[in-house]
């Protein structure tokens, strides 16, 4: 979550989507991640530390977080003898 | 955030800044570079005690790549889905040096991370008292032993730790290390399995 310095919330996000103060999700910010990977978690993470954002330049900021691609999903993680391999993507 | 009359606006989606690696979905932390403006982002992977670190800046983010400590990581009973266990924290003091803590499953590990270099080191592996459960229903369980969640005290001195249904307390200005600990609290209301996995401190 990010606040003005009132403590207002500017955004907020649960990982896959980001949404505004009134929780509307903004402009691009729904799905961040591949589609497939989006369901199979459903669509939202409940952990923690799994994406974090930082003010960067004034009025921009860089949400990072852990994801998956729909490939990678299919072809390792659904696949019991396989590893998982969760990359970070950068928003 | 200036776009759609402040509503914001998301530029740029879905840029990998490391891909192929077998990283914990959880166990992210940042903190402000020495310079005062950048930041470090640091990334636990998940089958080892091995960090990434990326320096961000306004401009573009530069991957440090990884450090490996030798020390075998235990992801618990069921290495894909406890994945979701344990968090890393660094503390909270304005210092160059700041102590870095990650707790995973059942390890907990301690380094000095440089806010200047973005180097890790003294790695040190801490081990959490193992208290009893002390649920009725976790008879299968009965040793609280999967640490969870982690928290600095405001000051830094105090490091707090929850499992299932404990928190401890350790002291960092303790130098002995076997009275360092300090139990603060059990389950003591209606248990609720989320509480120590999702719930974090």
């Amino acid at each position: 979550m990010i606040c003005d310095s009132s403590g207002n919330m500017l955004i907020c996000s649960d990982g896959y989507n980001i949404y505004d103060k009134n929780l509307n999700y903004i402009d691009g910010g729904y799905r961040l991640v591949d589609s497939i990977f989006y369901d199979f978690e459903d669509g939202w993470s409940g952990y923690s530390q799994t994406s974090i954002i930082l003010p960067i330049d004034s009025g921009i900021y860089y949400m990072f977080h852990a994801s998956c691609s729909d490939t990678t999903l299919n072809n390792v993680w659904l696949v019991p003898s396989k590893k998982r391999h969760p990359l970070i993507g950068c928003t | 955030m200036k776009a759609n009359n402040g509503a914001g606006k998301v530029i740029e989606r879905m840029k990998p800044i490391v891909q192929g690696e077998y990283l914990s979905k959880t166990q992210m932390m940042a903190c402000k570079h020495a310079n005062g403006q950048d930041w470090w982002l640091l990334k636990m992977m998940h089958d080892s005690v091995s960090v990434y670190t990326f320096l961000i800046t306004k401009d573009s983010v530069y991957n440090f790549g990884k450090q490996s400590f030798p020390y075998p990581r235990k992801t618990g009973v069921n290495n894909g889905y406890w994945e979701i266990m344990g968090q890393i924290q660094l503390s909270p003091d304005g210092k160059n040096l700041r102590l870095l803590v990650i707790i995973c499953t059942m390890s907990c590990f301690w380094l000095i991370f440089d806010r200047c270099t973005g180097k890790l080191s003294n790695m040190q592996k801490k081990n959490i008292p193992i208290l009893p459960t002390n649920f009725p229903a976790s008879a299968n369980e009965p040793d609280d032993k999967y640490s969870t969640g982690l928290s600095f005290s405001p000051n830094g001195r105090f490091i707090y730790t929850v499992n299932y249904t404990n928190i401890q307390q350790y002291d960092t200005w303790d130098p002995d290390s076997s009275t360092a600990w300090f139990h603060v609290a059990n389950m003591d209301t209606v248990y609720d399995y989320l509480w120590g996995t999702l719930c974090h401190i």
